[in-house]
């Protein structure tokens, strides 16, 4: 089963050409091929839940389910009945989502250790290690250990998981600041040059700002802001948060007032980072300015 | 092309030279009989052969055996040892002068040619000639083995080259055994005619219609080159069958006596008797090149075997020379190298992968064929590349597109080319040539339009120009090196070095290392001078290591310095190479074949020597424990440098241990070494620095051991011991040593005991002169009895008094050690003696990835915009209540502070950059806002906060970026934004700042809106620039300045504003209000243009309402500013109305000329000597009364709080 061309549509947030990619592969019943159709599928219409009696799908359902706020017992339940690791991937995503970092990354660690050889969804199971672990930033280093463990013990992985184990490792070197004018911004410009689309385009914008490119990253944003992109409808919605947030972080860098576009970003978006943060250090900042005054 | 001398000899005409295969040496075969060898890389004569009787003329080395033969007018050949520099024996057999000598170079013959019209073949491990090639009907000028083939070339004054095959030669000689009996009869035959029919004559090359002087084989294709008496150079080429004349080269004005191929270039290289080295264009046949001598005829010219050297023998001596440099042009950024390879085409070496890439263009087709490259200069931003190159007349220079990928040796397109030396990128977008005929350095703009031209010093002769920082240049001149900056167009700084040629900075850009031939000198980034050395083997090239040590290599080391001076050898190098990076143990470098090799290099002696210099014991102990760095080198180094104590972690030998502790002054550790080695000499040693230090207890027991007892009994004496010292008298007297007890008597003042002792000796005189001096009447009568005399026939000397010498100890307990301070043990002491386990030696070792010199440089691109741009001067405000119909004219003062912002550091996590920085910026950056606030009210007394809040998560939100998850129902991936986005060391790591500019661009902006009289909205605006300025970080002096300049002059501005503002909301019928505020207005510090719209409001409110001299003084002010135009025309006229009145209506609260400044508060005067109150942050001035009152100007702080000063400097 090639999945080639899934993976590097799904990965670079094509969801439209990759689901188009799994349907031309026609009916199987490998988890794999379920999982991104899955995956394409709600990354497209949120909404609307995925319907299947695999065991995967019933996973996925109650994964969904999650998403909208649902408890995390019942997809416990299911995921516990049906061990595999894509459905151990999506119990520790949803894990995270729900902000139990921990007990997310024990998931994937414990779900890594029992593998024996590099099974259907392992990888997949790294790069997701791998964005939990940087999400804090005081474990953001043990990610690029989990990375290295596994590509040390599994030197050869098929060629279309390059693209799952370039991106861990560009979240990882991203997160903790390493090669930002080296492989890791040469990923994300050569992402480009392949696949052009807003989530390669944003890796760039950020590498970019990372150097403090201010025009480079200025003309990104203009391209994301151009008809072609914005008429991306999906893509668009999906990414425009984080186009808006680094955008605050371009302006900011350039000592410019950005409350404007935090608004329009705290309306679309109140759980991005960024709002997170805000939200957070304004509290700060009230018992600041109570307690001087 | 040029020629760079290498050595010169100086002696009589010179006839033949040979280079050694691998040593720098070089024969001379001189016309005077004696042959020389030299140095040619020291410039040393090592040895005169003189065994000739006449002139010597051939000489050659063996290319693997420690001999060289030699030949000449006395008809022989001698074989020469290089061991024992004499004459191995003598080949006779020519009949008249022999003109050359030749080896073979696998088989053991011999070569040469002779005026007896033959040439001969000689076997020199059996001394026999084995051939005797003849044919040629005239004197034999030269013949030569071809370098791969059996066959000789010969030049004859027969007018023709012949070709011989001696193959037959080799069969028979070199494989014996497969010859039959009846073969090897006929051979020796043979042998005896001569030869004949083993060398036969395969081609006679006629053409030359003079004599020919020398003929040679190219070292790969079937060429041959001759040279003649008819002053032609001629290529022959040749097949198997036949051979035939190419072409000739015409061009010597006289005999053309020695012609070569250059063995790695298509060039001819000939020598003549005109004078002149000839350089030809193998496959056009053209000139090239060609240098001459003064008075001197070339005889020999000959190509060093391995090396890229020539030499040439004329009537005065022999010259060593290189044709054009094999230094091949590169230039470091970052971790990248570009550089010019062989080929020229232009290559990069990735630092971190280690690789070099496909080339990205070829350079061929830039300046001339023949000629290298001088340098090369890349601008990252444009990916392009700047070539300096010189023809034979002027340098020339080429601005050269790179193409994004390296994909061959492709042409490069859109070349620019012109004429101008030592082109340097100083900035993204420009650059700078020197006019060398104009002796102006122009800066020029990637179109290559010059947009300023600055006139160089012509104290001495501009060699060269490099990089010299952003916007900045180095001139390497003669006879001084000078720092010049670009942009303002002078120089920064010079120091007096003569012919400094190459550069190198530090990777902190600090320090440069400028070399010229034998001499580094290291200077910091102002030119001072740090140190200086001097090197006698060539200086080539030299890189500095990430700790700032700096690596160099001569012609055939790599070696170190360190910023004090001490240097050494790192490794001895068989090929010289051109550094250019260095790091860790691996040392990058190009060769002359224009490839990056990678040296690895034991950096432990010069980081052991750094961490010592630099007080880093941990450092040192780690190195001391971790490698095994001994030698007499070092532990005399560490003597040297005044570490003993450390030296002595290193060695073993007692002696040289207790050397070493003496000098340390460590008695315990040289006690114990000289209990090991027990001799007099040493334990003397030890009793001497004992006493030194007054430990009396060791000099006690070195006495004892060395039984000094005179020396203990003094030891005893001075430390009080008296104990000890009766005791001294008992062993002194159980010893029956007289003198001694005698001294010990007197130590004790036991006259009784001394008395019987001259007694006991004999001597009754002086036992009764003691017994009557201590009162001793009996004794003394006993004496008087024992020798048989009265005391009358005694007589005493008539001073003989009661012994008083002695006085009563004042001490009463014997002193055991003399009461010194106690030393703190050094480091290493305690280091040993387990006191410090808890030394971080990990932590003190980091591998700092360095920042490189020319990243600084991307920083800089606001230097060279080209936009120098004026505010757009258009005057004062509208001002709809008085229309004097007056208009501006005068230009503002530009803010046009552009700013060179150096990355410093930056990065990673957040708790590092607070560690790194406890600025409110970093802190704000880093989320602390609590300890970030903390601090602004200690520092500046801020208490109202709120106005900083967008600011505060601005900074926050400028320092970090986000990227989308995977699956996007994941948070964002945070990634933060360094300083600098290369830096890797965690010490130096601290987040983006914006720098100056923002604060500079909102000055502005203010400006424009105090000039569109928007004056709340202008208030606003420089209000945003002091919360810029509060919570700023700079990196740098003339930045800090800058931003305190900005903050008082946002200050002056909303202070001005304010009280124009307050003016403007008065009744119209509060005139002297309106009059004091508006004189007031004026003595903010505004900008001229500025200040001119002040003094024109105060002048016309002043004017309306008759006061004339007011308003005549505000005329007065404004004309001072706006000279001429319609706005200074009206001005002069209220002025000449005012004049003429010379009254005041009104009577105003303002005196033009006392000093006072305005309170913010009461916007009226603070007199000198009036109590006032300042507010921490702005610097404004208020009435006392307003103490502790929030500060009007920035409403964020106290006025009059304590406060410790604003820091914003990293």
């Amino acid at each position: 089963m090639d999945l080639f061309s899934v993976k590097q549509q799904y990965y670079t947030g094509n969801f439209k050409e990759a689901l188009s990619n799994v349907e031309k592969l026609g009916s199987s019943d490998s988890a794999a091929v379920e999982f991104y159709k899955a995956k394409c599928l709600q990354a497209l219409n949120p909404s609307e839940s995925y319907k299947s009696q695999t065991p995967l799908g019933l996973v996925f359902q109650a994964y969904s389910a999650t998403l909208e706020g649902g408890d995390l017992g019942k997809l416990e339940e299911l995921v516990d009945k049906h061990k595999s690791l894509f459905a151990l991937n999506l119990w520790a995503t949803a894990q995270a989502t729900q902000g139990e970092l921990e007990s997310a990354l024990q998931t994937c660690i414990d779900a890594l250790a029992s593998i024996g050889d590099l099974g259907m969804g392992a990888t997949e199971l790294v790069l997701l290690a791998v964005q939990i672990s940087v999400l804090e930033p005081q474990r953001a280093s043990s990610a690029s250990m989990i990375l290295q463990n596994f590509l040390a013990a599994h030197e050869e992985y098929p060629n279309e998981d390059e693209i799952i184990v370039n991106l861990a490792e560009s979240y990882a070197n991203f997160a903790l600041g390493r090669e930002i004018s080296g492989s890791n911004f040469y990923f994300y410009e050569e992402l480009c040059q392949t696949l052009p689309c807003w989530k390669s385009q944003l890796g760039l914008l950020s590498l970019h700002l990372q150097q403090k490119n201010i025009p480079e990253a200025q003309a990104i944003v203009d391209l994301l802001e151009s008809d072609f992109y914005q008429d991306q409808n999906q893509s668009a919605k999906l990414y425009t948060p984080e186009l808006i947030a680094n955008k605050i972080t371009l302006a900011a860098m350039q000592g410019e007032h950005v409350s404007e576009l935090r608004d329009q970003l705290l309306r679309s978006n109140p759980k991005h980072q960024l709002c997170q943060k805000y939200t957070a250090n304004n509290a700060k900042f009230d018992e600041i300015v109570a307690k001087y005054a | 092309m040029k020629m760079l001398t290498k050595f010169e000899s100086k002696s009589t005409r010179a006839k033949g030279l040979a280079f050694h295969p691998s040593r720098p040496w070089v024969l001379v075969a001189l016309f005077s009989s004696s042959i020389q060898l030299w140095d040619y890389r020291m410039g040393t004569l090592l040895h005169k052969f003189e065994d000739h009787e006449g002139p010597v003329r051939g000489i050659d080395f063996h290319p693997t055996q420690p001999l060289f033969a030699s030949a000449g007018d006395d008809y022989t050949i001698k074989v020469w040892s290089l061991d024992t520099k004499k004459c191995l024996f003598t080949l006779n057999g020519h009949l008249d002068y022999v003109r050359t000598v030749f080896f073979h170079r696998e088989l053991p013959w011999i070569i040469s040619a002779s005026d007896d019209n033959t040439i001969r073949i000689w076997n020199w491990q059996n001394r026999k000639e084995i051939a005797c090639l003849a044919g040629h009907s005239h004197f034999v000028m030269c013949a030569d083995f071809h370098p791969t083939e059996d066959l000789v070339v010969s030049a004859s004054l027969d007018e023709t080259v012949r070709v011989w095959d001696i193959s037959g030669l080799r069969k028979r000689h070199s494989a014996p055994g497969s010859f039959s009996l009846e073969e090897q009869m006929m051979a020796q035959q043979n042998l005896l005619e001569g030869g004949f029919g083993d060398c036969v004559v395969k081609f006679i090359l006629e053409g030359h219609s003079r004599g020919v002087n020398w003929a040679s084989f190219h070292p790969t294709l079937p060429l041959i080159v001759s040279g003649g008496d008819d002053r032609q150079v001629k290529l022959w080429r040749m097949s198997s069958t036949k051979a035939w004349e190419v072409d000739t080269c015409r061009g010597h004005t006289n005999n053309v006596d020695s012609v070569i191929f250059h063995p790695h270039q298509n060039l001819i290289i000939s020598v003549g008797e005109d004078k002149t080295i000839r350089v030809w264009d193998l496959d056009k046949r053209t000139p090239v090149k060609q240098f001459k001598r003064e008075n001197d005829r070339f005889w020999l010219a000959r190509a060093h075997p391995n090396i890229n050297l020539f030499g040439a023998a004329h009537d005065s001596g022999i010259m060593v020379f290189k044709l054009d440099r094999e230094r091949p042009c590169s230039f470091l950024n970052q971790n990248q190298l570009i550089f010019v390879n062989k080929e020229k085409q232009v290559q990069t070496f990735d630092y971190h992968k280690k690789v070099a890439s496909l080339p990205y263009v070829s350079l061929k087709k830039i300046g001339h064929t023949w000629n290298a490259f001088k340098s090369i200069s890349y601008n990252p931003s444009q990916h392009s590349l700047l070539v300096n190159c010189a023809d034979n007349q002027s340098d020339r220079f080429a601005l050269c597109p790179l193409p994004k990928q390296p994909t061959g040796a492709i042409e490069p397109t859109a070349v620019l080319e012109d004429s101008g030396s030592f082109a340097t990128f100083v900035a993204r977008n420009r650059f700078v040539v020197y006019n060398s005929s104009s002796l102006a350095l122009e800066v020029r703009g990637l179109d290559n339009k010059v947009t300023k031209s600055i006139k160089i010093e012509n104290d001495s002769t501009v060699k060269d120009i490099v990089y010299g920082g952003p916007g900045s240049v180095l001139i390497l001149k003669t006879k001084t090196v000078v720092l010049f900056d670009v942009q303002q167009a002078r120089k920064m700084a010079e120091v007096p070095l003569k012919n400094v040629k190459y550069v190198s900075w530090s990777l902190d850009g600090q320090y440069i290392a400028l070399m010229s031939k034998h001499t580094i000198t290291i200077v910091n980034k102002n030119l001072e001078v740090v140190t200086s050395m001097h090197e006698t083997i060539r200086i080539k090239s030299a890189a500095w290591d990430e700790s700032g040590v700096l690596i160099y290599s001569t012609l055939n080391h790599i070696k170190y310095t360190l910023l004090n001076g001490d240097n050494g050898i790192i490794k001895t190098l068989e090929n010289t190479l051109y550094i250019n990076k260095v790091h860790g143990k691996f040392v990058y470098a190009l060769n002359r074949e224009g490839e990056v090799e990678i040296v690895t290099i034991d950096p432990t002696e010069y980081r052991f020597k750094r961490a010592l210099v630099n007080k880093n014991f941990p450092e040192v102990l780690r190195i001391i424990q971790n490698s095994n760095l001994v030698g007499q080198n070092i532990i005399s180094y560490l003597q040297k440098s005044g570490f003993p104590d450390i030296a002595l972690q290193f060695v073993q030998d007692p002696q040289t241990r207790f050397d070493l502790a003496l000098e340390h002054g460590d008695l315990k550790v040289a006690f114990e070494e000289a209990q090991k080695l027990d001799g007099a000499a040493v334990w003397e040693q030890l009793g001497k620095a004992a006493v030194q230090q007054g430990n009396i207890d060791l000099v006690e027991l070195v006495y004892q051991t060395q039984k000094n007892f005179d020396k203990l009994s003094f030891l005893y004496l001075i430390s009080g011991d008296l104990s000890k010292l009766s005791k001294m008298e008992s062993i002194a007297e159980h010893r029956g040593d007289i003198s001694s007890l005698i001294l010990n008597t007197i130590y004790n003042n036991s006259a009784e005991k001394r008395g019987k002792i001259f007694a006991q000796g004999g001597s009754l005189p002086l036992a009764y002169a003691i017994a009557k001096s201590n009162n001793q009447e009996s004794r003394a009568a006993e004496i008087l009895d024992e020798a048989g005399i009265n005391e009358e026939d005694v007589s005493l000397p008539s001073d003989l008094s009661l012994s008083t010498h002695y006085k009563a100890p004042l001490v009463s307990e014997p002193i055991k050690q003399w009461p010194l301070e106690e030393a703190e043990p050094s480091f290493f002491e305690k280091a040993l003696s387990g006191g410090m386990e808890n030394i971080a030696i990990e932590d003190a070792v980091e591998d700092p990835e360095p920042h490189s010199a020319s990243n600084i440089m991307d920083s800089e691109q606001t230097a060279f915009s080209g936009d120098e741009e004026l505010l757009d001067d258009d005057g004062g405000w509208d001002m709809d209540e008085e229309d004097l119909g007056l208009e501006d004219d005068a230009p503002e003062a530009h803010l046009s502070d552009e700013v060179v912002s150096k990355p410093v550091t930056d990065d990673s996590e957040v708790t590092q950059w607070t560690k790194n920085s406890k600025l409110p910026y970093v802190l704000i950056a880093s989320g602390a806002f609590e300890a970030a606030a903390q601090a602004l009210n200690k520092q500046a007394g801020l208490v109202n906060f709120e106005p900083l809040r967008p600011r505060f998560h601005e900074i926050y939100e400028s320092c970090r970026t986000y990227m989308a998850a995977t699956p996007t129902e994941l948070p964002s991936i945070t990634g933060l934004i360094r300083a600098d986005a290369e830096e890797e060391e965690r010490g130096k790591l601290l987040p983006f700042v914006a720098g100056i500019d923002v604060v500079t661009s909102k000055v502005n902006e203010g400006f424009r809106l105090f000039k569109a009289n928007k004056l709340e909205l202008a208030v606003e605006a420089f209000r945003d620039v002091i919360y810029t300025i509060t919570l700023l970080a700079v990196d740098n002096e003339e930045d800090e300045t800058l931003a305190r300049k900005s903050l008082v002059k946002a200050r002056e501005y909303i202070l001005g504003i304010l009280i124009e503002l307050t003016r403007r909301s008065l009744p119209s019928d509060d005139v002297k209000r309106n009059l004091e505020l508006a004189s007031y207005f004026t003595t903010a510090k505004l900008l001229p243009p500025h200040r001119s719209t002040a003094l024109q409001v105060a002048m016309s409110q002043s004017f309306k309402h008759k006061n004339f001299i007011q308003a005549s003084y505000f005329a007065g002010e404004f004309l001072k500013i706006v000279t001429t135009g319609p706005r200074a025309d009206q001005a002069q006229k209220v002025k000449d109305r005012a004049d003429l009145m010379a009254s005041d209506a009104i009577e105003v609260d303002f005196d033009p000329f006392a000093e006072f400044s305005i309170c913010a508060s009461s916007y009226t005067p603070i007199y000198k000597d009036t109590p006032a109150v300042t507010d921490p942050l702005t610097g404004t001035k208020y009435h006392s009364s307003e103490k502790g009152k929030l500060d009007a100007i920035a409403a964020v702080s106290k006025i009059g709080s304590p406060a410790s000063g604003l820091r914003i400097l990293l």
